[in-house]
């Protein structure tokens, strides 16, 4: 994996509060990378540093290897959190015009600002004006203007806040898209089970420093546990799971078994003690969730 | 620097067209151009009927036709003089408005309601020349004698200081003074209403992200400044043409210069205080906030407004010529002096200069209150607070 995007060290403090302490990641093409961390953690001003909206104090910033300036930004797409567009401004207007600021020929702008706005099926509004839209559709309207000039790095900035599950959905699916056609895309979310379910690499702050970061299989199979949930046809045999190593208390309910074992134990062996319990409807065997993996690192 | 000169002029682009194409601007241009048109005509029109009368002499007083048009002609006035029979059928015609007065005989002066001050004096002048004829008629005297006594010698009259009447051009100057004021303002809010919208609506961050923040100013400076001028050079042509049409007397020759002067001032000076009003704007939030928010400048500006009337009554005062060289007074006073008394070219030269220096340093200072300023969404900053966050 060759890495593209690099900050290293990146420091920020606004008057007395420090935002960012030697906030350190990279992140990868044709992957999303989550950005995460509660709020006040720093997640804004990681993205607006790597617009040029914030100056940092310290750290460094690379694209490509090369330190990122003006024209590095013209390669990078940005939604911010406080959504915002020309209220007054018909979409295929205001689209175009964003086009041109990232340096689009007027023509190209026009032949762009078409194409993006059929893909986000935006065509049948293209001569409205933003204030008329629905909140989905300047959502929309707002990822366009994001898109127009087929960024490298797409920035996100809780892109699925406000969403509809379909809207969430299809963001999703676009996002997944973009990343197969070759872009690197950064977003931040809250909506952990979302992340989970799209990014493939996860980042994230905590006070602002990075407390956990990497690929998501990788983080997940290096936790401590691993969380089993076995569902028998009749109540099991009493400590059937004495023999393995638990971490912690088992959950029972009837023939409902919830515990976790140490990431070490064999999921053959927990297998095999589960069937000698009793006949099985269920058995998972799962490494802790991306909400599990947050908690406990962010955790003072 | 190519892709940035590309940028502002994308920024001020979108500028001219949304502006000029909103209902407020185009609404106040077509109210500008009415009050232009009437501001010309209706002056034209008035001082015009103003000179010409009609008037009514009864048949029994015969020279007083000949002593009327005289009178008339020294006191630079048109009257037309209609003979009617008797006083009942000039009173008649005083009555219906055909004429503005009649004279019945040689004594009587019939009026409708009041007098006509101007008309009033060419008429008495023409009754008491027309006595005055009549006795030296009685006494023996010649028409030449009479003349020879009647008309008296010219002083010689020596000015020391010869120089042109500048009734009518300090009229233009005042005019153009009034008019740079509007227009500074005008425009100038125009910035700070673009650059507080943008910051409420919250685009000011996607624009941000890919444009720099002094060049996102500089492109709404010059695409509202230009709107302005092309406002101007339309209200411009659309006088031109009136007064093409009309032809009032007593234009100035130096008409264009001074018109010219103007539109050079309003560059200048719309260059200094839009960056003001830019920095201003960025330093409030909500659209509420502008007002207050650009306060200082609104007031400075008024002021300088004012200070400019009572310069138009001591032009030679020394506080006026150091208002005029001052670069945030000098959009305002320069031209108003310059029109009403000589300035050295020196004096106008650098004045432009330092005025354009001056921008320079707002461009720099302004442009930093503004990048400082313009992403903090929440409250009201001070100029000291956006300075250091910059």
């Amino acid at each position: 994996m060759i890495t593209v995007l690099e900050v290293d060290g990146l420091t920020k403090s606004f008057g007395s509060t420090r935002a960012l302490d030697g906030c350190t990641f990279s992140a990868v093409p044709k992957r999303l990378t989550g950005l995460l961390g509660p709020n006040g953690a720093g997640k804004t001003t990681v993205m607006r540093s790597l617009l040029g909206l914030v100056v940092p104090d310290a750290g460094t910033l690379r694209w490509h290897g090369e330190p990122i300036t003006e024209r590095t930004w013209r390669r990078f797409g940005y939604m911010p959190e406080e959504r915002g567009l020309y209220p007054a401004m018909a979409v295929r207007e205001q689209v175009t015009y964003f086009g041109l600021l990232s340096g689009l020929t007027q023509a190209a702008a026009r032949a762009r600002a078409q194409d993006v706005i059929g893909r986000l099926g935006l065509a049948e509004l293209a001569g409205r004006r933003v204030e008329q839209l629905s909140h989905g559709n300047q959502q929309r309207v707002q990822l366009a203007v994001a898109l127009v000039h087929q960024p490298e790095l797409l920035i996100l900035d809780e892109p699925f806040a406000g969403l509809d599950p379909l809207g969430v959905a299809s963001l999703g699916e676009l996002l997944r898209s973009l990343a197969d056609d070759g872009a690197t895309v950064l977003f931040s979310s809250h909506q952990l089970d979302l992340v989970q379910h799209l990014c493939q690499d996860i980042v994230t702050i905590g006070r602002g420093r990075v407390v956990l970061a990497g690929p998501l299989e990788r983080l997940q199979a290096a936790a401590a546990g691993r969380h089993i949930e076995v569902i028998f046809a009749r109540p099991p045999a009493r400590n059937w799971q004495a023999g393995l190593p638990v971490a912690g208390v088992a959950v029972e309910d009837g023939c409902h078994v919830r515990f976790t074992v140490d990431s070490q134990a064999d999921p053959g062996k927990v297998l095999a003690a589960a069937q000698a319990a009793g006949p099985l409807l269920r058995f998972d065997y799962q490494p802790p969730s991306l909400e599990e993996l947050f908690t406990e690192a962010i955790a003072p | 620097m190519r892709p940035r000169l590309h940028t502002i002029r994308v920024i001020a682009l979108r500028e001219f067209l949304a502006r000029g194409r909103s209902k407020a601007f185009r609404i106040s241009t077509a109210l500008l151009l009415i009050g232009l048109i009437v501001g010309i005509v209706v002056p034209t029109v008035v001082t015009r009927n103003a000179g010409r009368f009609a008037v009514a002499v009864t048949a029994s007083g015969a020279g007083m036709r000949e002593a009327i048009t005289r009178s008339a002609a020294s006191a630079g006035i048109t009257v037309t003089v209609r003979t009617t029979a008797s006083r009942a059928s000039a009173s008649a015609l005083v009555e219906s408005g055909t004429v503005s007065a009649a004279v019945v005989g040689d004594r009587e002066l019939i009026w409708k309601s009041t007098e006509n001050a101007r008309l009033s004096a060419v008429l008495n002048a023409a009754i008491a020349s027309a006595e005055v004829s009549q006795r030296a008629a009685d006494f023996g005297l010649t028409p030449g004698q009479l003349a020879l006594l009647l008309t008296p010698t010219r002083p010689t009259v020596t000015q020391l200081h010869p120089g042109p009447d500048r009734g009518p051009q300090s009229v233009i100057a005042l005019v153009g003074m009034i008019l740079l004021f509007i227009a500074i303002n005008f425009y100038g809010g125009y910035v700070l209403t673009g650059v507080v919208e943008e910051k409420s609506s919250r685009v000011v961050e996607v624009l941000l992200a890919r444009v720099r923040p002094g060049d996102l100013l500089v492109g709404k400076v010059a695409g509202i400044g230009l709107l302005g001028l092309t406002q101007f050079a339309a209200l411009g042509a659309a006088a031109a043409a009136v007064l093409e049409i009309i032809r009032p007397p007593n234009l100035p020759a130096t008409t264009l210069p001074l018109i010219a002067g103007v539109v050079v001032w309003f560059i200048l000076g719309y260059g200094f205080y839009s960056m003001l009003y830019g920095a201003f704007g960025a330093l409030a939030s909500r659209p509420e906030d502008a007002q207050a928010a650009s306060a200082p400048l609104t007031v400075f500006l008024t002021l300088t407004y004012l200070g400019a009337f009572a310069a138009f009554s001591t032009p030679q005062a020394w506080w006026v010529t150091a208002a005029s060289m001052f670069p945030p007074t000098a959009p305002i006073f320069m031209p108003l002096r310059a029109s009403v008394v000589d300035v050295p070219a020196w004096q106008i030269a650098a004045a432009m200069l330092f005025t354009l220096l001056a921008i320079l340093v707002v461009v720099r200072i302004g442009g930093r209150v503004y990048r400082g300023a313009v992403l903090h969404v929440t409250g009201r900053l001070g100029i000291r607070q956006a300075w250091h966050l910059a």
